[in-house]
């Protein structure tokens, strides 16, 4: 039995049928086919499924796409605006920040949250904030530093 | 003005970044072909039983089901998979089923398939299959494997013993005599997986109308795996084709062919038209996937009183599982022969013999080859500084190669790199006396402080295949079509090492263009119809160094149109950026190819086809080093182990892209990190995975990674036109056996001379508290 999900989806108007069994990684990849999202664990762990849910980053393979019922939703493919990229992909590309690349989406959706809450953060508070994405190739300091300097860029181009 | 491309210099980003940053990546999870089926797979619960009997009819009556099939079913279009190639000497590779026939060997093996609409569906049914084993006794610790009157995990090889090898040079037995002491421990490296991001995974089609398999999948090895699979279909390899998508990681887990990959092909065999899909959960990964060896033996250092080393040996148990993963160039002895490490020992022994158990299959992860002898060796050098009262940094100098190059008395041949400059440049970087000093300090204090040196040579590119026992070559082909673009099709892929990035680089220097004028194929077995793959850092020093000879042979052919075009000889022909000139007569490179292509107008006899081919055969393998060194401080309440300080140098060779290669040597190093203090894969007293998540399998995160100083002092190596070693994860190990050095050093004040990893905070806590119960702390 499908239930009915009207939710907005990268700031567009977006409705879909769903089980409730369903998570919202499993709506947005299954049903909507967006696959920028990935699974890594599927019992948030490893953070490779991160989307903004109302503006929090939350793993979405722990979220019942029910749950999105009248929510904002911003994923991977929502961050660059036309066809230009969003200074934390641009950063990423100039610090050379990603190397298989699974796990990128999902840090950059964490970084985008954080950046939204803290415009100038610490390298602490990136390092506290992005704990919860797991990259297996990096060792996270290219990424940390992506981050860092992608802060007064995204914010003043925000 | 010249605006070609340049083999080397810092990356103008990463060919596939802006794909990967997008969320257009497509890996294997990502394929969503039309009409496709999913498979789950029911696997054993028990480390060994027999299989009386798996009950079928509930689960394919569930919603959604298709089919469900067990070996008999399967038996009908697939055989097991075998060894393909000749048997390295001294080694037995058991057939591995599809699915489990009678017996059930290792606590996860595939017993049935469970094809349905959906994942969930199938999910759902395989509730309802009923499997019936009968529990048989297992050998799950690989020093019963030997013994006497055990059961055998293959009863058909009527023992437990995969393979053995002696590697050797010098009197071992001589230098212990003359030593004024010999040492002996005993040290263990447990098995762990590496847990790369992206699970395994697997798509097949069968092509019924051209009797055809259509695979794609997360390999490290497309030709091997198409091999294999063409094999156990009983299929020429002519009639499988096998694609690879963007690899989310792999650190050997995904070289050759699994039983997951098989039983999805011989679905789509049997489902055709409709496409088949499995992608592996997350507590498949960890809990059943093939993992890392797991190591154990005696290591016995002969040594003089003034610290020279005089014979060194090391008797050791693998565990490689209860199969022996099918992995191309497998060659277990090359670990031997670095046992020597840097030093100049007249005397070294490593023999190892590998058992079967009813533990997941194991294989190499993360350092094939270096990864044993290179932790052992340096051990030994820091329990011969203990034993001496020297320091560790001193011994390591004292018995140091001065000058290369040198063939170690195991005959490992190391062409080039100054390994006194090395120590020398760490020393200096890591400003080890003023940590020293610190650490004597923080330590009169009661602080558990250490500091930890190891250096580490590895393997980078194996060679030559007639060595090492295994295809040791990669080709290339680098195709020019009418428009002037190029493309290069090799026998590897990127998981992460940038691969597309540095190989049009190449291509493009050779053939005098921009980067941007070449693209790089996907790993496709139709488009390369012969390759060998990605591991073990072999990538840039062979498939690159292929690739140079298939630009420049082509390069030498434009020349020769150009030649017949500026009505002059090809000596004579100059290149002014892109375009070919001779005097003042000039073609630009886009109007060469379009007149070459038609080359066959002009010339009877030539080729129209714009496009060379090249195989690079190693002549020797190549030794990346590195050395590094760690602090670490250790929280005696805890056991928790924090790394404070790390410095890295190394000599891969020619760094064909710097920022490249400082990526992954970052990651290297954060992964060693992981391996001293994290990484293990523990089962229960049962067989049982004791890791089924993330939550149970503990991975170095953002926060608990320390900055590092890294820096290169690069020496290429004669070994590849290129100059390049490759990483060969040399780097990891070496960041891995500093980590563990530095933890017994911090932990020597309280007696304690070893350590064997993971230096897990319970580990530890235990240590302390067993070392300080007796002194009433």
């Amino acid at each position: 039995m499908k239930s009915h999900l009207t939710f907005e989806l990268n700031g567009e108007a977006t409705e879909t049928f769903c089980e409730p069994r369903q998570s919202l990684l499993e709506v947005l990849r299954d049903e909507l086919k967006l696959t920028g999202s990935k699974e890594g664990c599927n019992n948030g762990n490893c953070g490779a499924c991160s989307v903004l849910l109302d503006g929090r980053v939350v793993n979405s393979c722990i979220v019942f796409g029910l749950e999105a019922q009248g929510r904002k939703v911003t994923t991977i493919e929502g961050l660059a605006e036309g066809g230009t990229l969003h200074p934390l992909q641009q950063k990423f590309l100039e610090h050379a920040a990603l190397q298989c690349g699974i796990c990128t989406p999902g840090f950059l959706v964490a970084a985008k949250a954080l950046l939204d809450v803290h415009p100038h953060p610490t390298e602490a508070q990136a390092r506290a904030w992005l704990a919860g994405n797991l990259c297996r190739c990096t060792g996270y300091d290219k990424i940390i530093r992506a981050v860092l300097d992608a802060a007064p860029s995204a914010s003043g181009g925000k | 003005m010249s605006t070609n491309a340049r083999i080397e210099g810092e990356s103008t980003g990463l060919e596939e970044g802006p794909r990967l940053v997008s969320g257009c990546g497509l890996f294997i999870a990502d394929l969503r072909p039309p009409e496709v089926l999913h498979v789950h797979l029911v696997r054993s619960l028990e480390a060994h039983a027999r299989i009386r009997s798996i009950e079928t009819p509930a689960a394919s009556a569930s919603p959604g089901v298709v089919g469900v099939f067990t070996h008999t079913e399967l038996a009908f279009v697939c055989d097991p998979l075998e060894w393909i190639g000749p048997l390295p000497p001294n080694t037995r590779c058991p057939p591995r089923p599809a699915l489990a026939q009678w017996e059930a060997r290792f606590a996860g093996e595939p017993l049935a398939a469970v094809v349905a609409e959906s994942v969930a569906e199938a999910r759902k049914a395989a509730e309802g299959l009923e499997v019936n084993l009968e529990p048989l006794p297992g050998i799950l610790e690989p020093e019963s494997a030997l013994l006497q009157r055990v059961p055998c995990v293959h009863v058909s090889l009527g023992g437990n013993v995969a393979y053995q090898f002696v590697v050797s040079g010098g009197d071992t037995e001589e230098g212990f005599r003359k030593a004024d002491r010999v040492l002996t421990h005993r040290i263990a490296r447990p098995r762990y997986h590496p847990a790369p991001l992206e699970t395994r995974g697997v798509v097949a089609r069968w092509l019924e109308s051209e009797k055809r398999l259509e695979v794609w999948s997360s390999t490290e090895s497309p030709h091997f795996l198409r091999a294999q699979l063409a094999g156990a279909m009983r299929l020429p390899q002519s009639a499988v084709r096998v694609f690879t998508p963007d690899v989310g990681g792999a650190f050997g887990s995904k070289l050759g062919a699994t039983p997951e990959e098989l039983v999805v092909c011989a679905i789509a065999r049997i489902v055709a038209p409709r496409p088949v899909q499995w992608i592996e959960t997350r507590e498949e990964s960890l809990a059943f996937s093939t993992q890392a060896r797991a190591t154990s033996g005696e290591l016995k250092v002969g040594v003089r009183e003034d610290g020279r080393l005089l014979s060194i040996s090391y008797d050791g148990i693998d565990d490689v599982g209860a199969y022996l993963p099918i992995v191309p160039g497998h060659n277990p002895s090359a670990e031997g022969t670095l046992l020597c490490g840097a030093y100049q020992i007249p005397a070294a022994r490593m023999a190892v013999t590998a058992v079967f158990t009813n533990n997941p299959p194991a294989t190499s992860c993360h350092g094939a080859g270096a990864c044993g002898a290179g932790y052992i060796i340096e051990r030994a050098m820091d329990l011969v500084a203990a034993a001496l009262e020297l320091d560790c940094v001193e011994v390591r100098r004292l018995n140091l190669f001065r000058e290369l190059p040198a063939t170690t008395v195991t005959r490992a041949r190391y062409d080039s790199g100054d390994f006194s400059r090395l120590v020398d440049r760490a020393v200096e970087r890591s400003q080890y006396a003023v940590l020293r000093h610190e650490t004597s300090s923080r330590r009169r204090k009661g602080e558990l402080v250490g500091l930890g040196v190891a250096l580490l040579v590895g393997i980078g590119a194996q060679g030559p295949s007639r060595e090492t026992g295994g295809p040791a070559w990669e080709a290339a082909t680098v195709h020019v079509s009418a428009d002037g673009s190029a493309e290069v099709f090799t026998g590897g892929l990127a998981c992460g090492e940038g691969h597309e990035t540095v190989l049009a680089r190449i291509a493009a220097h050779a053939l005098g263009v921009k980067a941007d004028a070449v693209r790089v194929g996907r790993a496709d077995t139709q488009t390369m119809r012969a390759g060998v793959g990605s591991f073990g850092g072999r990538s840039i020093a062979t498939t690159g160094s292929a690739v140079l000879g298939a630009a420049r042979a082509l390069e030498r052919r434009l020349r020769g149109v150009a030649a017949g075009i500026l009505c002059t000889s090809v000596e004579y022909v100059d290149r002014d950026g892109a375009d070919f000139v001779s005097g003042s007569r000039r073609v630009s490179y886009r109007d060469l190819c379009l007149l070459a292509h038609g080359a066959s107008q002009l010339e009877p006899g030539s080729s129209p086809l714009l496009e060379e081919t090249f195989v690079f055969e190693p002549q020797g393998s190549t030794h990346p080093i590195s050395i590094h060194v760690a602090q670490v401080v250790i929280d005696s309440e805890t056991g928790e182990v924090s790394v404070e300080r790390c410095c890295n140098v190394r000599d891969l060779g020619r760094e064909l892209d710097p920022a490249l290669v400082e990526a992954q040597v970052r990651g290297g190093i954060a992964l060693g990190i992981e391996l001293a203090l994290l990484a293990g894969s523990p089962r229960g007293d049962d067989g049982q995975p004791l890791q089924r998540t993330f939550m149970e399998r503990p991975v170095s995160r953002a926060q608990g990674v320390p900055r590092f100083d890294i820096s290169s002092l690069p020496t290429p190596t004669t070994l590849n036109p290129l100059g390049a070693k490759g990483l060969g994860d040399t780097v990891t190990m070496a960041a891995f056996a500093s980590v563990m050095n530095a933890v017994v050093d911090a932990l020597r004040p309280l007696g304690v001379l070893h350590v064997d990893p993971p230096a897990t905070p319970e580990k530890i806590w235990r240590i302390v508290r067993s070392c300080r119960g007796t002194g009433g702390a």
